[in-house]
């Protein structure tokens, strides 16, 4: 199956579509990587914490439901499946399975944040966000240190939440992209290079998962 | 470049092979492995195991879902690149605190100052 | 293509400025050499506010009494010149300046890979520096242009969020502007333009673009931190929240060292175009030079905690970035000597921007010499926190960066406004630069050996003296700066025409008329020649002597 690139728009700047695509990969990839390094700074200052204070760690962690977050990681990988048949309908040119894919998509991210909300707001509840009002009561733990663990949780999961956000807004303008364009052959690029971004949002969870909800060793 | 689509059979095992991975993770969790002093750090190797299988879950979105292979070098490099600046960045920090000693930062890492700082 | 074939068509007098003179079209431009230009208004705004603080700063230790401001308000002072001079003007000055407009022009490309994308920072830019600028106007930021923690996130009682953030979405634009150029390097290279036929600004550009794209995030989520840290009381820096403050320092400096580069990597770049074209020879060594900018730029990030040797940081890990940082003089001797040496036996003009070359490179030898001393950590103890790095770095961003960025604005001002500067104020202005900023900050050296500390309003009587100099060079400097910028928006409507290429240069930007029309070229380039394609030089009996000959032979080597 071929993918009939002289059918899409090429900008004035490339010479031919091959290079168009050619180059909006390598610049997604690229954007990927600053990415990784923009929650590399986070990653480094979890482990750091983590290994410095372990007991209030594990002490700490047993507030999150892992369940949730068991939930919650099941839901991004599936909508990482659907990312993926939904980019493959779009280079052999599905319309239907397009906009199709892309609406499990869509609804497995908004699952996803319905359940982040759900677990926030018992979090505000319990007064474990960090603050003035964080109350922290356990033997032998310093409540700084596990203020410390709440404080990365939220950074980390917050700016996850936020990468969500923006998948999802990304999405809603894809497909309208999609309507508007619904005669012409489908300009796959757009839709590969967020299958590539929403990969890797389901890739930062992956190690979030097991880093805030499975601390384990106690 | 006209990348040809997988299979989506290929999609499927990977998302099979996702969701075992995640069991797994989840049963590990349970076991309780040594933990290691360094400096003023203590490493739990429950967070290595941990992070072990979590590379192994990242590899594979990265190799099936994302077509790895498929990519151009450009991609390819700087994938890699971006990875290996990462880790200088997180060996080079953690080199700096397994190797203070513990006693040299103990006054401020005691319970103390945390309590009396907190409003 | 379509858009080369519609060049062609247009009059000869088509430009890239005439074509369209609204002021929509300048906001809406997507062309490279557009955004270059908008770049350039931008930084030099930036670069004038930097300025006065640099003055302000300078007036005050004219005498050994805190006599001019406060305390408090000097804090200010240098803080609001450094965060300026560093985010809002070094950082984007040559890449998104001379990058933009030369970058595609010289790899044989109608534009950068993402014209939008490259649109888009020059606001985003803007926006940094309006916040940054904004700052400064609710009473200027007190911490340092390195935010140190937990001052910066606890206890200023200045606008710190609002400058962070400025640093913060200046960095976007930054990445953006690297993103754009590796894709752009990579993918829209013009048929036969090769890795080793690249001019060496391009490979510096790479080299400085891979910096922006891998350190850029880091300082960025670190900002970010900060202003969290300080808005909501939740963080990860401040002791007092059980924070490590050792920890801001690393992610700071593995961003803001590798920043240094950013800054100086262009600028070596810059330095092999000026200095081949004005030597009339091919760059000596051309592979080391051009595998010299990459092994900087790795360097780069393994030797950030030369800035931490009196932080606490662990002694064993000091000894590690002490070694690594003397490395990086190995790759910046390589490029310092291969311009040497290409001079030699040259048939050396000195042109204004050749001018500013020979600055370049008796500066940053001392500011790049001075660094090793800093480096070792013996020494460094006694240094740290003194003049003596003020005068370091000031020799490495003023006498490398700025001065490269000025024989850069020589050089290709001629290409990118289509009109010549009076040269003899040009060479007048270099020199004045040059005595100038070696007054200013030559005393320095010796002022911080002595121990005389940074940051500090009032000084023991003693060092009078070298002060008063330093601040008469600063005079001496900043009259340089007024009249370069004089003579050069003067030769804007009074200059004579410039031809296509005024300097006999080689390069592929020379190929096309001043200004260069909107797509760059009338019809897509084909290269079958490396970049510094010079005619051979004779010796006196008219015979090519051996080096000549050598020469000609790696040229066919490599052609």
């Amino acid at each position: 199956m071929s993918t009939h690139e002289g059918d899409l728009h090429v900008g004035h700047q490339f010479e031919d579509a091959e290079q168009q695509l050619d180059s909006y990969s390598a610049g997604m990839w690229l954007f990927l990587v600053t990415e990784v390094l923009f929650f590399g700074g986070l990653f480094l200052a979890y482990i750091i914490y983590r290994t410095r204070y372990p007991e209030a760690f594990v002490a700490a962690h047993h507030e999150l439901d892992w369940q949730l977050g068991g939930l919650n990681t099941v839901i991004l990988i599936t909508s990482s499946l659907t990312m993926a048949l939904g980019v493959r309908a779009a280079v052999l040119n599905r319309m239907k399975a397009v906009l199709g894919w892309l609406g499990l998509t869509f609804l497995c991210a908004g699952g996803f944040m319905v359940v982040k909300y759900i677990e926030y707001s018992a979090k505000f509840e319990h007064h474990l966000f960090p603050g003035p009002n964080f109350e922290f009561h356990h033997a032998g733990i310093d409540p700084g240190q596990a203020q410390m663990f709440f404080n990365l949780y939220f950074a980390m999961t917050g700016l996850h939440g936020a990468h969500v956000l923006i998948g999802m807004i990304t999405m809603i303008i894809l497909v309208i992209r999609l309507w508007v364009m619904r005669k012409q052959r489908i300009d796959f690029i757009p839709i590969e290079l967020t299958g590539l971004y929403w990969h890797f949002v389901d890739l930062v969870w992956i190690f979030l998962f097991p880093l805030f909800y499975l601390v384990g060793g106690n | 470049m006209s990348f040809e689509p997988a299979k989506p059979k290929v999609y499927l095992l990977t998302f099979a092979a996702l969701l075992v991975l995640t069991v797994i993770t989840v049963i590990a969790a349970k076991l309780t492995l040594a933990k290691i002093p360094m400096g003023i750090l203590v490493l739990d190797l429950n967070i290595v195991l941990a992070m072990a299988i979590a590379c192994v879950k990242a590899s594979l979105v990265v190799l099936y879902f994302m077509h790895f292979k498929d990519m151009g070098q450009v991609s390819k490099v700087w994938a890699v690149a971006g990875v290996f600046f990462l880790l200088i960045m997180f060996f080079m920090t953690l080199g700096d605190y397994e190797n203070r000693h513990p006693e040299e930062t103990v006054g401020w890492t005691e319970s103390g100052p945390l309590h009396d700082a907190r409003p | 293509m379509s858009a080369a074939g519609v060049a062609t068509k247009q009059p000869e007098a088509v430009n890239y400025l005439n074509v369209d003179n609204s002021i929509k079209s300048w906001l809406l431009t997507e062309d490279h050499k557009r955004i270059g230009i908008l770049y350039l208004v931008t930084i030099a705004l930036m670069f004038f506010v930097g300025g006065i603080f640099a003055m302000l700063i300078r007036l005050e230790l004219l005498t050994p009494a805190g006599d001019v401001v406060m305390s408090d308000t000097y804090n200010k002072m240098f803080t609001m010149h450094g965060v300026i001079m560093i985010f809002f003007f070094l950082i984007p000055s040559i890449p998104a300046v001379l990058g933009n407009f030369c970058l595609p022009i010289m790899i044989g490309a109608r534009d950068v890979a993402f014209p939008r994308l490259n649109l888009a920072s020059w606001y985003i830019f803007t926006l940094g520096a309006m916040l940054g600028v904004t700052s400064l106007v609710l009473g200027g930021v007190d911490t340092g242009w390195t935010f140190y923690t937990p001052y910066s996130s606890s206890f200023s009682h200045t606008p710190v969020i609002i400058a962070v953030s400025g640093a913060f979405v200046a960095g976007f634009a930054s990445i953006f502007t690297g993103l754009n150029f590796i894709v752009t390097i990579h993918k829209m290279r013009a048929p036969g333009m090769t890795w080793f036929r690249l001019p060496l600004f391009v490979w510096g550009q790479y080299a400085t673009s891979l910096i922006m794209v891998l350190g850029t995030p880091v300082i960025a989520i670190t900002l970010l931190l900060v202003a969290v840290e300080r808005g909501l009381r939740i963080g990860v820096f401040d002791p007092a929240l059980g924070g490590d403050p050792v920890l801001f320092q690393h992610l700071f400096w593995f961003y803001s060292h590798p920043a240094v580069y950013i800054m100086i990597l262009p600028g070596m770049g810059v330095m092999s175009e000026l200095i081949a074209t004005f030597s009339r020879k091919r760059i000596f060594g051309y592979e080391f030079v051009a595998y010299s900018s990459l092994a900087i730029a790795v360097l780069s990030f393994v030797v950030w905690g030369h800035h931490m040797f009196v932080s606490g940081q662990s002694m064993y890990l000091s000894m590690v970035f002490s070694v690594l940082t003397t490395l990086v003089a190995i790759p910046s001797a390589v490029k310092t000597f291969n311009w040497v040496v290409t001079m030699h036996k040259g048939h050396v003009k000195l042109d204004s921007p050749m001018l500013y070359a020979l600055s370049f490179i008796g500066l940053f030898t001392i500011g790049g010499l001075t660094g090793l001393f800093l480096a070792s950590m013996a020494v460094d103890i006694h240094l740290h926190d003194t003049y003596f790095v003020v005068a370091h770095f000031h020799y490495v961003m003023v006498g490398g960066a700025i001065v490269a960025f000025l024989g850069a604005l020589h050089y290709w001002w001629p290409k990118m406004t289509g009109r010549m500067y009076p040269e003899p104020w040009a060479k007048l202005s270099a020199l004045i630069l040059f005595i100038g900023f070696n007054l200013t900050f030559f005393p320095q050296f010796i002022l911080g050996y002595l121990g005389m500390p940074r940051r500090y309003h009032s000084y023991p009587d003693e060092w009078q003296t070298l002060n008063v100099l330093s601040s008469a060079g600063a005079s001496i400097l900043a009259s340089g700066f007024i009249l370069v910028a004089v003579y050069l928006l003067w030769s804007l409507r009074y200059g004579a025409k410039a031809p296509a290429n005024p300097w006999d240069a080689t390069g592929l930007e020379w190929k096309t008329p001043s200004p260069p029309p909107p797509t760059n070229f009338t019809q897509r380039p084909i290269i079958t020649e490396e970049a510094y394609n010079y005619p051979i030089v004779l010796a006196k009996n008219g015979e090519p002597d051996e080096g000549a000959k050598q020469e000609e032979a790696e040229k066919h080597e490599h052609a």
